[in-house]
Parts: structure tokens; C-alpha cells; sequence
């Protein structure tokens, strides 16, 4: 027998789907109408002006067998998430552990290292230009004070993707901020306990802060993931995809596909490649987190 | 009373039947796919930008992409043609930058575009093959007398047309010079760039400025270059290449012609002629620093070269070169007007595309702010009065549009985006120094990138 809600139990619930809907309808709206009209259309060939004719699985074929950008985008993206996100991880948390210090001033660090995370768009790109350019840039210009010969950064092939994780390396601060949290929610007597049992710093770290602390390293190996994979500013501002396609990015490549060739419907194919591999990896990552992740809470 | 009881009795399963029935709505809605509208449909199937009031006055959606200090000069011709025209409301709206395509474009694929928009000459067979905008061969026959297409320069006609047919009107007409620094000449005793002269004139007056260091590397140039695609597209044409087939259908670049060029320029830079990428300071015009002598410079700068460069020394300008068989290197591109196929007004768009693109308002928008070279002949002449007023430098100013009588008349493919994507890419590494491969190999790979784009696109 279905037990009926009480009064009160049934008007908090109107109440609260009245507050869910402005989110639901915007999802709605804004997100779910368009998705699936871009899963229909990346399988037509609409180009902006003519009604989108279906033309099958064509598309998908034409870019795994026949779109040499498709590899780039391939290449340069898998590039950037291989050398960015490992050391994001690891530079977040060696600072957050600094951050975390009970020393003068701590607030004002915190605020110049999460700074950067928040300075995005044109200007950092003109201000890594700055710093990037070849003859006159601040990194080549330590470089040659070591006898070291200036590179190209922005302009070698060879270069250029490391250029990219320096840069996206720059905005660490908000990954920085994750860190600082979850090492503030670590209860202070496991760590008081393990220096009475005689646990020194390095320890303490690495049996108790570490573990602690999986839960956040969690989230953020998903969120940095997901984000990475959508590289697109900088390269857009600075380099076009360029040189020779090496930072052509699938963010990039979704772009210039849909908003300067309009190939709507080819753009829209690439947009859900990329949708696939970024789910994949973070359905991985998650089924993986099993094996990792520690909650105190289940134990 | 009844409303307030219905509404209490509301059970939260009828509510989220509601909310259920409702959001479906909207995602069939959102995914329904636009309306058929083919070049030859469209604007019989899109809903009206602008209606007609009941007293016969209309509005147009006009659309710009120049930056907010031309701004009070539209303004100026909008109020001219509010005297003339007082039933045509003009709605103007400037959008900056790239944010202008994706605006644009985004309206395109919507069928919402504004009733007149600014068409850059390699944008036009891009919209018309669209059917973005509408062809203007009729109305122009129309009003022939009052357009007077023979005051518009040949090579812009040829760029405005797609398929035989005239799909826009001139705003202006750009081209590129070569700026020099009479000081620096002086000071070295270099004689002055002459007014007609080949490459390798310029290549041999270059080399009195270049300055190689112990190691090889080079720390002075003879020459800022554009690589810009449309630019660089001059100088194939001068050594006697083509870029594109006769009917635009395909790139036909890798040829021995264009490969010889690429090789000449790559030669000259190895000699120090013009620097590599990340060689010049980010943020300063390398010319109006002083950092090098002579620099390729467009028609539409003489008032940025005269702010920037005040009084720090002397310039002039003089003619592109021509290339070593004499012919003119010269490539143009400018910007047009052209008319949304998915305007309810095309009449109003029509009356206000001619007094956009007349003499009258050509002289306020681009002779006496002294922008680039006028779309018309007309008032080309008035640009070069008032470019010379004063006696300021560049004192050959004229230069510019005594060039646009020689123009190379090269249409631009409605592929233009993709080439212009792989230019950016493949070419330009070749000319500034950071592709690994040589010429031919760079341009066999450019040619079939861009004909595998175009093939994609058609």
C-alpha cells in the first residue's frame, strides 16, 4: 500500500520543484534542445542555408578515414591534456600544501596564486606573447643568460605544445583553491595522533594527508579533464591552430569548422567525437576511482 | 476564488505531468530543423528582419564591423539619408572584431540576417553561394545612371561578382605600398626607393641595412612583410602563377611559377631581407619604431603611420614592386554592402545600399577621415586632395590609388575561409622561417588541403 504524503511533505515538494524549474527549463532551453539537434545534426550535411539533408554515418566515416585535421586535432589535443593535467595535479596541490601554512600574510599569498585563475582571455594571451617572443621575450632572454640558444616558442613545432601547458599551467590557482579546501576539511588530531606515534612530516603526508585528501584529488582529475579537453582560447588568440596544425586543438577545429567554413552539420560530428572521448575517460577514471578514492564516510 | 481552490488541488503528479508535457514542447521546438530556404527560396520562405509600420515606414538592420571612432561617421550618412528618406528608419549596430562573423554567420544559418551588412570582397561568394545576400544585377540595370558601376574600381567589380552577378557595392578598396624611412636611407647613404622598381631593386637596397652577428643571426632587416594571404596572392600573380581555376572551382597553386616565387622570398629571407617569426618586439609597429627601413603598408594607414610616427623621422612611401618580369604585383580586396536575402524590405535596403555606397557618402565615410582607398573613383579623387593637404608625409600618398588601375582583378572562391585557415597554417610557417619543409613540398600539401576543403564544402 502507497503511503500518502502529508500535507506539509507534499507542498515542500511543489516547492521545491518550483525552484528546480528555472535550472530545468533553462537546461531544457538552452542545453538538452540543442544537444540532441546537434546529435541530428552531425549526421546530415547542413551548411547554414539549405535544410539539412541525413546522409547517414558519412561524416563519422569521412573523419576517422579521410580528415587529416581530424589526427591533429587528435594529436595536439591529447598533447595538451598528457602534459597539462598530471603536472596541474601536482603543482595545485604542492601549492596548496604551501597555501595551507599557518604563517603572516598566508591570505595575501592565496589571493596572488588563485589571481591568475581568474585573469583569462585576451589580455593573458597578449601577455604571454610578451613573454613567449622569440627575440625579445622574458623566457628567452633568461634563457640566453645561461648560454642556452632562444626558442621559438610560439612559432617551432617542436615547441609550441609546451608553451601551451605553461600557459594553461598559469591558471593552477583554481585548482589550487579545490586543494586548500579539502586539506582544511582533514581533521588536525590524525595528523596530531601519527606525530605522537612518532610520524614525520613526509609520512604524515603521504599515509594521512594523501589519503585524505583522494576525494579532491578526485574531483579535480575529473574537472581538469573534462576542461582540458576543451582547450581553445589561446590557441585561437595566438596561434590560429597553428604552426602547421600543431596546436590545432578540437575546440578549434569545432570553430572554425561550424563558424568560418559552415559546415554545420560535419562541426557538429567532431563536437560529439570529442563528447565521446571526454565521457569515456571520465567514465574511466570513475570506475577506476574505486580502486583509490577513500571516503571516511563509508568506512 | 476558483482559480486559487483549482490551483491548491494541483497534485504534484499532475505537476510534473505539466512540467513534463511542457518541457518536451520546448526540446521539440529546439530541435525542429529550419525552414527549407535554398539560394532561389530564400526569401520567399523567411520570416521578415523588419515589418512595415501601418504609415509605410520601414527599418532597416544595418550591420558594420569597422571599430567605434567610425561610428560618428555612419552616423553622419544616416542622418544625411534621414533628410532624404524620412520614412527609412536605419537601425545601425557596429560589432567589433571576429565577434562580428560569428554574429554573422550564427544569423545566416538562422535566416535572421540584417537587411544590409558589411561583405569584405572575399566574403561575397562565401554569402551569395549561401544565398545569403541577394544578386543586385537587376537593380543595378535598374538604376544604372545612379549607380554608375564604371566609377568602381575593375578589380573590386570582378572580386563583388559570383557567378556572372553582382552580389555587392563597394565601400573601399584596399592595396599595399611600400613605406620608407628617409632618415635611415639618408644616414646610411643609401640612395631613396625609386617610383618604379623591381624586387630585386628592393632586395638589393635592403641588403645596405641587414646586420648579421658572429653566429650568423641577424639582427637588422630591409623589409617588414606581410604575409598575408590575399597580399602575398599579388606576387604570385606578378611572377605569373594563378591561385585558383578559371571557374574558382579548385586551387591550382602548386606550380612551377608559384614555387619559384616561394623560393626567391625564402632565399631572401635566409639573406636577412625580412625577418623570421618571433624576430620583431610584440605590441609596436616595427617600422614606426625605426627597426627597420622599408615595410609593406596598406592603403588605409596614412593616419596611423602619421600618429605613430610624428616627427621620429622622415617617411615616404612608394609602389610595390613589380616582379622580375615586370608585371604588377599588386592584389586588392576591399570591403562591400550587400543586401539579406531574408529582407522584407529589399526596396528600403536598395534605396539605402545606394546612398550608403554614393560619392556623396563614400567621401564622409572613407575620403575625409582618410581611411582606405575609396570604392569609388569619384571619390578617390577627393582622397587623394585631402590625403596630400598640409604637405604631410607619406608625400607619394597618391601612390596608393594610382596602383588600384593595375590591380591584379582576382576573384576570391567561396572557399575562402578554408584556404585562408590553411594559408595561416602551412604557408606562413614557409615564409617566416619555422616550416621545416621546402617549397614544393609546402605547397603540393597546401593545394590538396585546400582542394579537399573545397571538395568538403561543395
Amino acid at each position: 500500500m502507497v503511503k500518502r504524503m502529508s500535507k506539509t511533505a507534499r507542498r515542500e515538494a511543489i516547492e521545491g520543484f518550483i525552484f528546480i524549474m528555472p535550472w530545468a527549463l533553462g537546461y531544457l532551453l538552452f542545453r538538452l534542445g540543442p544537444l540532441l539537434a546537434s546529435l541530428y545534426l552531425s549526421v546530415t550535411n547542413y551548411d547554414g542555408s539549405s535544410t539539412p539533408q541525413y546522409v547517414g554515418l558519412d561524416n563519422y566515416q569521412y573523419l576517422f578515414a579521410q580528415d587529416p585535421r581530424f589526427v591533429d586535432s587528435l594529436r595536439s589535443t591529447f598533447q595538451f591534456v598528457a602534459g597539462f593535467l598530471p603536472l596541474s595535479l601536482v603543482i595545485g596541490l604542492a601549492i596548496a600544501v604551501l597555501m595551507n601554512q599557518k604563517v603572516r600574510g598566508i591570505m595575501m599569498f592565496r589571493g596572488l596564486y588563485y589571481l591568475p585563475s581568474v585573469t583569462t582571455g585576451v589580455a593573458v594571451a597578449l601577455l604571454w606573447s610578451f613573454v613567449f617572443n622569440k627575440q625579445f621575450g622574458i623566457l628567452n632572454a633568461i634563457l640566453d643568460f645561461f648560454g642556452i640558444e632562444k626558442v621559438g616558442w610560439l612559432v617551432d613545432e617542436d615547441w609550441v605544445m609546451v608553451s601551451f601547458v605553461l600557459m594553461a599551467l598559469w591558471g593552477v590557482g583554481g585548482t589550487m583553491i579545490v586543494y586548500l579546501a579539502g586539506l582544511q576539511a582533514i581533521p588536525t588530531e590524525l595528523g596530531e595522533s601519527a606525530t605522537i606515534d612518532g610520524a614525520n612530516s613526509a609520512q604524515r603526508f603521504f599515509y594521512i594527508t594523501l589519503p585524505m585528501l583522494t576525494p579532491t584529488i578526485f574531483f579535480n582529475l575529473v574537472t581538469g579533464l573534462i576542461g582540458a579537453f576543451q582547450v581553445f582560447e589561446n590557441a585561437y588568440i595566438m596561434t590560429g591552430g597553428g604552426p602547421n596544425y600543431h596546436t590545432y586543438f578540437f575546440g578549434l577545429n569545432i570553430y572554425f569548422t561550424a563558424f568560418r567554413t559552415l559546415q554545420f552539420g560535419y562541426a557538429s560530428t567532431i563536437a560529439w567525437i570529442l563528447f565521446v572521448i571526454i565521457a569515456s575517460l571520465t567514465i574511466f577514471v570513475m570506475t577506476t576511482s574505486r580502486r583509490w578514492v577513500y571516503y571516511a564516510s563509508e568506512k | 476564488m476558483d482559480a486559487q481552490k483549482n490551483a491548491r488541488k494541483l497534485s504534484r503528479r499532475d505537476f510534473v505531468k505539466g512540467a513534463a508535457f511542457a518541457g518536451a514542447g520546448l526540446v521539440v521546438a529546439a530541435c525542429t530543423p529550419p525552414q527549407p530556404a535554398g539560394p532561389a527560396a530564400g526569401a520567399a520562405t523567411q520570416a521578415p528582419t523588419t515589418a512595415p509600420s501601418s504609415g509605410g515606414k520601414v527599418s532597416i538592420r544595418f550591420v558594420t564591423n569597422h571599430g567605434s571612432s567610425d561610428v560618428p561617421l555612419f552616423q553622419k550618412v544616416i542622418e544625411n539619408f534621414k533628410a532624404k528618406a524620412p520614412d527609412i528608419t536605419i537601425e545601425h549596430l557596429d560589432l567589433a572584431g571576429n565577434e562580428f562573423y560569428d554574429s554573422i554567420n550564427s544569423q545566416g544559418a538562422a535566416k535572421a540576417l540584417p537587411d544590409v551588412w558589411y561583405t569584405r570582397t572575399f566574403d561575397v561568394p562565401v554569402y551569395a553561394s549561401k544565398g545569403w545576400t541577394i544578386s543586385m544585377e537587376d537593380l543595378v540595370q535598374k538604376d544604372s545612371a545612379e549607380v554608375n558601376v564604371d566609377d568602381f574600381w575593375p578589380a573590386e567589380v570582378a572580386q563583388m561578382r559570383y557567378q556572372g552577378k553582382l552580389y555587392a557595392l563597394p565601400y573601399d578598396f584596399s592595396n599595399i605600398g611600400i613605406y620608407f624611412n628617409k632618415t635611415a636611407f639618408d644616414k646610411d647613404n643609401v640612395p631613396l626607393p625609386p617610383a618604379s622598381w623591381k624586387w630585386e631593386d628592393l632586395a638589393n637596397l635592403a641588403t645596405k641595412f641587414v646586420k648579421q652577428d658572429s653566429k650568423g643571426k641577424y639582427s637588422a632587416w630591409g623589409l617588414i612583410m606581410y604575409t598575408w594571404n590575399w597580399v602575398f596572392m599579388g606576387l604570385l600573380y606578378g611572377w605569373g602563377g594563378k591561385v585558383f581555376s578559371d571557374d574558382l572551382s579548385t586551387c591550382v597553386i602548386n606550380s612551377k611559377e608559384n614555387v619559384d616565387c616561394f623560393k626567391w622570398f625564402v632565399d631572401q629571407r635566409n639573406k636577412g631581407l625580412y625577418p623570421e617569426a618571433g624576430s620583431m618586439p610584440e605590441g609596436v609597429d616595427p617600422f614606426a619604431a625605426g627597426l627597420a627601413p622599408m615595410a609593406f603598408q596598406g592603403s588605409w594607414a596614412t593616419t596611423f603611420m602619421r600618429d605613430t610616427i610624428k616627427d621620429k623621422f622622415e617617411f615616404d612611401c612608394t609602389a610595390m614592386p613589380l616582379s622580375p618580369t615586370g608585371k604588377s604585383c599588386i592584389n586588392a580586396a576591399g570591403g562591400a554592402w550587400g543586401i539579406a536575402a531574408n529582407s522584407k524590405n529589399v526596396d528600403a535596403a536598395w534605396t539605402w545600399t545606394k546612398f550608403l555606397t554614393s560619392t556623396e557618402s563614400t567621401n564622409v565615410l572613407i575620403s575625409d577621415p582618410l581611411r582606405s582607398i575609396p570604392g569609388r573613383k569619384s571619390s578617390a579623387k577627393k582622397w587623394d586632395t585631402v590625403a596630400a593637404q598640409g604637405g604631410l608625409p607619406p608625400k607619394n600618398v597618391t601612390v596608393f590609388s594610382k596602383q588600384m588601375e593595375t590591380a591584379n582583378a582576382a576573384p576570391y572562391p567561396s572557399y575562402w575561409q578554408a584556404f585562408g585557415n590553411a594559408w595561416s597554417n602551412m604557408i606562413d610557417p614557409l615564409l617566416n622561417g619555422t616550416s621545416k619543409d621546402e617549397p614544393e613540398a609546402v605547397l603540393a600539401q597546401f593545394q590538396d588541403e585546400v582542394n579537399r576543403q573545397a571538395k568538403k564544402q561543395s
